[in-house]
């Protein structure tokens, strides 16, 4: 029994620090992930060839979003991989309980998800160097991105890596309650695919995936994902809680 | 511009010895330190590429002056003020070549032709002149136009060319033009709290080409395949 009290800030404070230094590897990750994404992007740059009895007309498509859409999923296996067994056993070289254990996480993975989609944003003029450097395509038509959008695109990706981070720490805790989860989870998202079909209606994914991407407004869109993150959070929290230390 | 990339580059290269001096303070420097510094680094460095050296056009806001040409009823314009013996002078603009071709002594029948299938159909306005000239002089009134997804393009469209041999001016039309039209798009999570862009979704392009001939009176013409003669 440890004789000296530590506040539980200062905890969370030197395991954030520590989980910073120590999982420096998650970006090798992410690195990886976008420049595979770089691939997908440039492949499917050709979108249209249009030929009348004057011109042939190949029109190229630059976007980032294969990026941020591959950023996204990093966030959720980054929220995953967090409760794994390797992870978790490095709280243990400090003073820890499962609350600053769990907001030391919820740090860590908000920094990390902040580190992603700032990347994920910056990485459309790479794409854009290609198109200038290999497709040679010195102009360029489209709106450009402006400071605002920059930082719109950089809160709102971050929202949504840290919404993927948060459901990837809630499947970690499942996981780590009962290894049933590992089977019961991929079962019970292809069987609902499969049960919508059958009822020929609209897949539960889908309608997941509308109440996130097609809501139009900001302050809204703010509401629901912080109110996701913060129940993912909370549930993971519980379930985490309520089992034995190091397990 | 030339002066504000060798500013912006040493500002960029100062910042990343910045950077590596505090992370070489705080952290142990790993290879991934090292990995995650130049990814980075060169993302930084793309952005001032980008702004320096690539032009985004937006959508074109003078669309009135453009649209102008690419009516239909500009092509029967310049038709009826040949047909007519209209001033010519509004369509100087769309000469596009002007050549002399020397008549031979003693000959009476020249023959156009249009070389290749491909291109365009082939109108040639004659006007004969009454004085002999000994030439035939050519000039060839070219403009095309594209328009895509509400973007009006500079489509570079060649002139057809002439080609003067043994009394006989072959017209080769231009050929099919490949043209690459490069579009960047806003990132999603923009453009889902953005407001959304009114963006005109057609294609268009048109293209048109007059030649126009004035040959001494005597001469007869003989008319190839695939090329419409009008007398004026």
């Amino acid at each position: 029994m440890s004789l000296a009290e530590i506040s539980l800030g200062a905890a969370v404070k030197r395991q954030f620090l520590f989980k910073m230094k120590a999982n420096i590897d998650v970006y090798s990750s992410l690195m990886i992930m976008q420049l595979l994404a770089f691939a997908i992007s440039y492949g499917d740059r050709i979108r249209y060839a249009v030929r009348d009895e004057i011109f042939l007309s190949k029109v190229y498509y630059y976007s980032v979003d294969p990026v941020i859409g591959i950023t996204i999923f990093w966030g959720l296996v980054t929220g995953i991989t967090v409760l794994t067994k390797g992870y978790t056993d490095t709280d243990f070289t400090f003073v820890t309980n499962r609350l600053s254990s769990t907001l030391s996480n919820i740090l860590f993975l908000a920094a990390v998800g902040l580190a992603g989609a700032i990347m994920a944003m910056l990485s459309k003029n790479v794409i854009l160097l290609v198109a200038l450097f290999v497709d040679k395509a010195d102009v360029l038509y489209g709106s450009p991105m402006t400071a605002g959008d920059f930082f719109l695109g950089t809160a709102v990706v971050f929202l949504y890596v840290s919404l993927a981070c948060a459901i990837g720490y809630f499947i970690g805790a499942l996981v780590k309650l009962n290894k049933i989860f590992v089977f019961l989870i991929p079962a019970l998202l292809i069987g609902s695919l499969m049960f919508d079909a059958a009822q020929d209606q609209w897949p539960l994914l889908f309608k997941v995936y509308e109440f996130y991407f097609h809501e139009f407004s900001l302050a809204i869109f703010v509401v629901k994902v912080l109110a996701s993150i913060i129940l993912c959070y909370l549930a993971s929290f519980l379930i985490l809680n309520r089992m034995e230390i190091r397990s | 511009m030339s002066f504000t990339l060798p500013f912006l580059l040493i500002g960029f290269l100062v910042a990343v010895w910045a950077v590596i001096f505090i992370i070489k303070k705080y952290f142990p420097a790993k290879a991934t330190h090292w990995l995650v510094m130049i990814y980075v680094s060169i993302l930084l460095l793309s952005v001032a590429i980008v702004m320096i050296g690539m032009e985004i056009k937006q959508p074109f806001k003078d669309g009135d002056t453009v649209r102008k040409v690419s009516e239909p009823g500009f092509q029967e314009e310049i038709y009826q003020a040949f047909k007519e013996g209209k001033d010519l002078e509004p369509f100087e603009k769309y000469v596009a070549m002007e050549k002399v071709f020397p008549l031979e002594p003693g000959v009476s029948v020249v023959k156009i032709e249009k070389t290749g299938k491909e291109g365009l159909p082939l109108t040639v306005f004659i006007k004969r002149n009454k004085e002999n000239s000994g030439q035939i002089a050519a000039k060839v009134y070219s403009h095309a136009f594209q328009e895509v997804f509400g973007y009006q393009m500079t489509a570079a469209f060649p002139p057809p060319k002439l080609k003067w041999s043994k009394n006989q001016l072959s017209i080769s039309a231009p050929k099919v033009q490949e043209v690459n039209l490069y579009f960047v798009n806003k990132e999603f999570p923009v453009h889902q709290f953005r407001e959304k862009e009114k963006r005109d979704t057609g294609y268009t392009s048109w293209a048109w080409f007059v030649i126009y001939l004035q040959i001494p009176e005597h001469i007869q013409i003989e008319e190839g395949d695939n090329v419409f003669v009008e007398y004026l």
